[in-house]
């Protein structure tokens, strides 16, 4: 009894150790756009990030074969998600940062045939996604809003 | 059924333009501002800068709204900084295109001074020529009648004439001479800096058509000969010296000028370092003149002194005469020593020398003040040796003297009459 007392108060002050910042925006005030290397390796310059895109190519076509030169569209919203997008993707990809990766954290689809020229805007509480033909407003969540244009 | 159509297409417009995707507006802004300072870099006129100045006008006032999201796009820069920068190099555009502008305009300038400086030396160069051409006809008739000036009095006076004529006629291509190289100088040779190689060219192209350098050297050459053969009366002297003092003033301006042009053609220098050579004899044949001028009084008035031609010869010879007579005073008779000093002060020094030389040795730089102030202390010293008498103060003395003696022979004359009357009056009472 006294042990289990004993790793409360531990797990109690351990909790309290912990320091939250608040509020915070990850927001990007506008999207990047990069062109993958032979390799399927983006690099981007303002945010210093790098990462490989071929299991995004896979995931979305089946096969990473297409990944050089792939072109990827990616923005951040304020709770800190990425979402990516590229020209004919049925879906917009979210991803978080963990352990040195980016993690999918979902999948919101947007066409069935492939969105033609897709583009984000970063909006105030949402992500902004034009297609063409249609916008959508976006969070990690899904679809929050369709409009048409 | 139009009117709906109208609506349809403005609100779809909007919606077109609602849905630009913020990266392309970001690029959009970045590209326009890149082809902006492009635009800038190569305008080479200020039209063309005023033209990118209206386009970054209307750049700001079609960004305007997309500000936030451009100051963060913008990242290190924003979007007042990116203005900024692009203003600050359009004002340094400008400033230098202003520049560049007011130097085309001076070059301009200088190309149509030179054009009529051209015309200008043309028409003096004309000019000069007929004086000269008068100048040597003139010449060669006072040489004529020179020869037989001795002989006949009407031979002499026309040779005064003809002289006088002959210096106005001298005078006259100086001023002209010395009126094409101020119209050099005071056009053309003060924006010389500006030139260009080829205005250079032209400038020299000009002298040289114009026979400019030997047309100055004719000209010295011709005021030597002047004084060389006497053709001239001493009061002209300090005329000829100043009219060398003014040529040689402009000259100095022009010639230095000219060596910077001259530059590469040493034989062209040459000419212009023997112009500066022969100006110096024309200068220091005058100054000999004047000397011999001075040297003559004295020889006229049976003054041996030894020859002077400098004003430390002259104050040297004038002290050692003065303590040679101060000297030989001590041993001769008093009233010679009276009358040498009387006539070598009153009759040399005060009405010649003092009146006349003193006065144009000072003013041109023959004699130093100093200089002077010596001669008149060793004056002074002569005199305090005569114990101050001159022969006026003798001629004075025998005034008196004399009008002394008429008054006591008058009074004399006048007693023995008053007595006469009064011994008559006693024998022959009323």
């Amino acid at each position: 009894m006294r042990v289990l007392f004993f790793a409360l108060v531990v797990f109690i002050l351990q909790a309290c150790s912990s320091v939250i910042l608040e509020p915070a925006d990850f927001s990007w005030p506008a999207e990047v756009v990069m062109s993958a290397d032979n390799d399927g390796n983006v690099f981007e310059k303002r945010y210093s990030m790098t990462f490989n895109i071929k299991p995004l190519i896979k995931a979305e076509f089946g096969d990473s074969v297409s990944a050089a030169g792939k072109e990827i569209r990616l923005i951040r919203n304020k709770n800190g998600f990425y979402f990516i997008v590229s020209k004919n993707f049925k879906n917009v990809y979210t991803f978080l940062m963990k352990d040195g990766k980016l993690k999918s954290s979902g999948k919101i689809e947007i066409s069935e045939t492939g969105i033609e020229s897709p583009a984000f805007n970063q909006r105030n509480n949402f992500i902004e996604l034009l297609t063409g033909k249609q916008n959508f407003n976006l969070t990690e969540e899904g679809i929050e809003e369709k409009k048409n244009e | 059924m139009n009117k709906l159509l109208i609506i349809f297409l403005i609100v779809f417009s909007a919606g077109l333009l609602n849905a630009q995707s913020d990266f392309e507006k970001i690029q959009n802004f970045k590209q326009k501002i890149e082809s902006l300072n492009k635009e800038i870099e190569s305008a080479d006129s200020l039209s063309q800068l005023e033209a990118v100045m209206t386009k970054i006008e209307s750049l700001k006032l079609k960004s305007e709204a997309d500000k936030e999201l451009l100051d963060k796009a913008l990242y290190p820069d924003d979007y007042t900084k990116t203005f900024e920068k692009l203003d600050n190099k359009l004002n340094i555009a400008i400033q230098n295109a202003s520049q560049i502008s007011a130097l085309e305009e001076e070059v301009t300038e200088a190309q149509s001074l030179i054009l009529k400086l051209q015309q200008d030396i043309t028409i003096l160069t004309e000019s000069e020529a007929k004086l000269r051409q008068e100048n040597t006809a003139l010449y060669n008739e006072i040489m004529r009648i020179k020869k037989n000036a001795a002989r006949s009095k009407e031979a002499s006076d026309s040779l005064k004439t003809l002289t006088g004529k002959l210096k106005d006629l001298i005078l006259k291509r100086d001023a002209f001479i010395a009126g094409i190289i101020d119209s050099f100088f005071t056009t053309s040779f003060q924006k010389m800096n500006e030139f260009s190689q080829t205005d250079k060219a032209d400038v020299i192209a000009t002298i040289k058509s114009n026979n400019l350098l030997d047309k100055i050297k004719e000209l010295i050459n011709d005021n030597i000969v002047i004084i060389d053969k006497n053709l001239f009366i001493p009061e002209d002297l300090e005329e000829y010296k100043k009219e060398q003092k003014k040529f040689t003033q402009n000259w100095k301006k022009f010639g230095s000028s000219l060596v910077d042009i001259y530059a590469s053609q040493n034989e062209s220098k040459k000419e212009i370092y023997e112009i500066d050579f022969m100006l110096s004899e024309w200068d220091k044949k005058i100054n000999n003149k004047i000397w011999a001028e001075v040297n003559s009084i004295f020889a006229n008035y049976n003054i041996q002194l030894d020859q002077f031609s400098s004003g430390s010869d002259f104050e040297s010879v004038l002290i050692n005469y003065i303590q040679k007579e101060i000297d030989s005073s001590k041993i001769s008779d008093n009233i010679d020593r009276v009358k040498n000093y009387s006539y070598f002060t009153e009759d040399i020094w005060e009405k010649e020398i003092s009146e006349k030389w003193m006065p144009v040795l000072l003013r041109n730089g023959l004699l130093t003040e100093k200089q002077k102030e010596n001669i008149d202390d060793k004056m002074d010293e002569w005199s305090d040796a005569m114990g101050g008498f001159s022969m006026t103060w003798i001629y004075i003395v025998g005034v008196v003297v004399l009008i002394a003696i008429i008054t006591f022979w008058n009074s004399r004359r006048l007693k023995k009459k008053n007595e006469e009357q009064s011994i008559s009056n006693e024998k022959n009472p009323v």
